[in-house]
């Protein structure tokens, strides 16, 4: 039986994550405790506001050692949602420089184009890796985005998908069993709905 | 080239008065239509882009008097928010009551993705500074309500009746300056009088401010909203009486969008998978 959680970093509003999660299990946890991030069997971290309030709430809330071992060595499966997958990177340059959980090789900078900033509203996703995560999720499906900075990936070949804002950047990215999107697949809809049913098949 | 498959946003508002959900007209007459839930949850499986939720109750007395329905009378606004996040998986802005951080925080919290300020902009410009630091830019909604003065200047309306000398471009400049989001624009005068959008300020203020604008007042037909996507540079398109007199609403105003232009999503049914 799957084991998800949510890590509890004060992200703001997670209950629609915690509803769409409860349509495929029937238990949760909501926490930021050392034995729950032992037990999960899938990791979630949602993410609102800027990239070093974020990894700020990270540190004092989890213990960062335990997780990326749980994540490096169990091969315990993580999804990032928003700023959620942007602390995967290296740093971030949002408000000041903050060094990130470095899972995911890369950094996150303000999105280079002429369009207005946030980027709020829902976009396309271009699919460049074919991955179990987007079963049944077709080619330009449309998710939910609100952000102004993007990740830049060392390695090209992790992005999953990119999307275009009068810039391209990438929407999805995978390493192993960590994943991140750059949308709200909570607040997509049916897309966004597949995609969490299809995180929580997910084996490791 | 250049790319961006950004979509327009196709935003219907919900009013709550007293835990009903009512129509407005002109903000002071007001007609009830029914429950919130099912209401809500028929805008999200039709596949609204977002929604906007704004309790304009007169005091703290929510009482939907009615327990024949398949969901559960709620007697708080936050009792109704939590409902809300239950059945609709889109984002989801709340407005009214919200003066101070305390306010905008427990609306997150209990399934909000922005709050709307509006009284506050006037009041206590120091708070809203407080709240983006906490929630971030992304988060919070500067809403303003607007109405033509006799010299045809657009004048900013607080607290929905009273005329304030301020001009609502220099308004929407100012407040934006403290790093909001968005802007939610409301013309009093097209309040449910289905006359279209107030095209002319909207251009204005889409073409001066670099912060996405989202257009409200005024829609009495498809072709209104095609309009401002057409003449101006809103992103959002907000509107609500029309989405509840109309059967399967949102699905045809996005069939008629999105047959004009793919900057609009296409019509889907989006209900539980």
């Amino acid at each position: 039986m799957i084991k998800p959680l949510i890590l509890d970093i004060s992200s703001g509003n997670i209950l629609s994550l915690k509803n769409t999660i409860l349509k495929f299990s029937k238990e949760i946890s909501i926490s930021s405790e050392d034995s729950e991030i032992i037990n999960a069997t899938h990791i979630f971290l949602p993410g609102v506001g800027s990239y070093s309030k974020v990894m700020k709430n990270i540190e004092k809330k989890i213990n960062i050692k335990l997780l990326k071992q749980q994540l490096i060595e169990n091969k315990t499966l993580f999804l990032g949602i928003c700023v959620g997958m942007q602390v995967l990177s290296d740093y971030g340059l949002e408000n000041r420089k903050s060094q990130g959980l470095s899972l995911i090789n890369g950094s996150v900078k303000k999105l280079s184009t002429k369009e207005i900033l946030p980027h709020v509203g829902w976009n396309s996703i271009n699919i460049s890796k074919k991955t179990k995560l987007l079963n049944q999720i077709p080619d330009k499906s449309d998710f939910y985005f609100t952000h102004s900075y993007a990740y830049d990936l060392e390695e090209d070949n992790l992005e999953i998908s990119n999307t275009n804002y009068g810039t391209t950047f990438p929407s999805i990215i995978n390493k192993s069993n960590i994943y991140g999107t750059q949308f709200h697949p909570e607040k997509s809809q049916s897309s966004g709905i597949k995609l969490i049913k299809n995180f929580l098949e997910l084996e490791k | 080239m250049i790319l961006n498959d950004k979509k327009k946003r196709l935003i219907p508002v919900i009013l709550i008065k007293n835990g009903w959900v009512v129509q407005s007209v002109g903000f002071q007459i007001y007609k009830n239509i029914g429950h919130p839930i099912p209401t809500i949850k028929r805008l999200s499986d039709f596949g609204s882009d977002e929604l906007i939720v704004l309790d304009i109750s007169k005091n703290e007395f929510y009482e939907t008097r009615r327990n024949d329905m398949n969901y559960s009378f709620k007697e708080e606004f936050i009792e109704i928010l939590r409902q809300i996040s239950e059945v609709s998986f889109m984002p989801v802005a709340v407005g009214g009551k919200i003066s101070n951080i305390d306010d905008a925080v427990k609306r997150i919290e209990n399934g909000a993705e922005k709050i709307i300020i509006n009284t506050m902009a006037f009041e206590n410009k120091n708070e809203i500074k407080n709240i983006i630091k906490t929630l971030g830019s992304q988060a919070v909604i500067l809403s303003v309500d607007y109405k033509k003065d006799e010299n045809n200047k657009f004048k900013v309306i607080k607290k929905g009746q009273e005329i304030l000398d301020l001009d609502t471009l220099e308004h929407c400049k100012e407040i934006s300056d403290l790093g909001i989001g968005e802007i939610f624009l409301n013309s009093v005068d097209r309040d449910g009088k289905k006359n279209g959008y107030e095209i002319e300020l909207l251009k204005k203020i889409s073409q001066e401010i670099k912060i996405p604008i989202i257009a409200c007042g005024g829609a009495g037909s498809w072709e209104d909203m095609y309009e401002v996507f057409k003449k101006t540079k809103c992103d959002g398109i907000a509107a609500s009486n029309i989405f509840h007199h109309v059967e399967h609403s949102v699905f045809l105003a996005k069939e008629y969008l999105h047959d004009k232009s793919n900057e609009f999503r296409s019509p889907k049914f989006e209900a539980n998978i």
